[in-house]
């Protein structure tokens, strides 16, 4: 009698679960739990190897010789791995910056890290490049010219200085007389402002 | 380069930093024809020799001031009386400036968003030593880094002292640079590696060594080869690079 109703009980269940398996072999394949763990562990060694952001397709491009992967199943394996950093309460994180993803300290130990590298990390931009920077961002691509139609002053020190430091550069030109170069920003100003992508930029106050 | 401490100004109907001035202004809680800028300009010219060299916190003031001064002569000025209504609406300009102020203060606070980001970027490091210089564009000295312009000078001089002596008469010219550059490229093609004294080797006539070293400058002007000094001996060589492509 027991075994019947076992078998009653499971029977509806074992049906389930293989038509959602079924579901799921076409929509999405599942990852299985050891073929995760190792694209984790693969992730983390690249993480680990790199001092700059490393997009999300170039990460995908990688783990794609070892499985076909989503961008999605990649996104949740790199939240998984920015997870258990978290509850293993480790010193630094895995951040989604400048449209890649790096391994960076967390804030708390930027002291002692001051006292091991002895300097800061870049220098600062003084206030007239970080509003150069600013009109770039907001406002590109645009020419010079349009920058100092904002600014009101001449602007061509400060955008040479940008230039230098790789955080704009020269994209293309203008279709206008004397056809000036446009500028954008760079992943390198992305990176230095902390920020994930062009979007996640503070939004422009409203003044009436 | 902080802004610690904005220079404050004193006026009869204000006190505070001239950023607020100028905020206050565009806001019409201060009428910029009463302002007396002459005044507000004393103070900063003289507060300026005191802190001498802060350049940023001079330019912002400045640019601010120079705004200010603009709004208020715009106020001042009797605007034309127009005799005949031309069928061209004219902008107010008042407003266009007003405008253009608007949007220049409204960058102005995005940017300060932005530094309060930098400073807190400023803890956070990643996982090894800052990216090296090499990813910045390419600097075209930085091949000659090493080398002082005398030096070429000196090099040039005794390379002339030992080309002949040969008198001509100017005719067509028979050595082109673009010529020199492919020869050059070419046997660099080859041997990647090629010391100078090689490459004027044998003795060539004054033309041809003038136009041979109009090349290299050329060709390190567009960063594809590079000069240095071969390690324990005097020979500078020319090495190629690469292209990126």
């Amino acid at each position: 009698m027991q075994k019947s109703s076992i078998n009653l009980f499971k029977l509806p269940l074992s049906q389930e679960t293989e038509k959602n398996s079924l579901e799921g072999a076409l929509e999405e394949p599942i990852l299985t739990a050891s073929l995760r763990f190792e694209l984790l562990r693969v992730i983390e060694a690249l993480l680990f190897a790199t001092s700059e952001p490393i997009p999300l397709d170039r990460l995908r491009q990688i783990l794609e010789t070892i499985a076909p992967i989503k961008p999605k199943e990649l996104r949740s394996l790199i939240s998984e791995l920015q997870y258990d950093y978290q509850v293993q309460r480790r010193a630094f994180r895995l951040e989604e910056i400048a449209e890649g993803f790096l391994l960076r300290s967390a804030p708390e130990f930027a002291p002692y890290i001051e006292l091991m590298v002895k300097q800061r990390r870049s220098e600062r931009l003084s206030p007239a490049a970080t509003e150069v920077v600013a009109i770039i961002a907001y406002r590109q691509p645009i020419t010079r010219p349009q920058v100092e139609a904002i600014r009101g002053v001449d602007s061509s020190g400060t955008i040479q200085n940008l230039l230098e430091r790789g955080f704009i550069a020269a994209t293309g030109r203008l279709e206008a007389p004397g056809r000036p170069t446009l500028y954008c920003v760079t992943p390198l100003f992305l990176q230095h402002f902390g920020l994930r992508s062009i979007q996640e930029l503070p939004s422009l106050p409203i003044t009436t | 380069m902080d802004n610690n401490s904005p220079a404050l100004i004193f006026l009869q109907d204000f006190q505070g930093p001239i950023l607020l001035l100028l905020r206050l202004v565009l806001k019409d809680e201060i009428e910029i024809d009463k302002l007396p800028l002459k005044e507000l300009t004393h103070q900063w010219l003289a507060k300026l020799k005191n802190e001498r060299g802060n350049l940023d916190t001079g330019a912002d003031f400045i640019a601010t001031a120079a705004t200010l001064l603009y709004l208020k002569s715009c106020k001042l000025l009797p605007t034309a009386i127009p005799e005949i209504d031309y069928t061209i609406e004219e902008e107010d300009p008042t407003f266009s400036i007003l405008y253009d102020l608007i949007d220049y203060y409204r960058f102005k606070e995005a940017a300060k968003k932005l530094s309060v980001l930098e400073q807190q970027q400023e803890v956070v490091y990643p996982r090894a030593a800052p990216p090296l210089p090499s990813a910045a564009p390419p600097d075209p000295f930085a091949s000659m880094s090493h080398i002082e312009l005398t030096d070429l000078a000196v090099l040039f001089q005794s390379l002339l002292l030992k080309a002949p002596q040969k008198k001509e008469s100017i005719e067509e010219e028979s050595w082109k640079v673009s010529d020199k550059i492919k020869e050059l490229e070419s046997s660099l093609f080859e041997d990647n590696c090629i010391s100078l004294e090689a490459i004027f080797t044998p003795a060539k006539e004054k033309a041809e060594v003038i136009v041979l070293f109009l090349a290299i400058l050329e060709l390190m002007k567009r960063g594809r080869i590079s000069l240095s000094l071969k390690a324990g001996s005097e020979q500078i060589v020319l090495e190629y690079k690469l292209s990126k492509e």
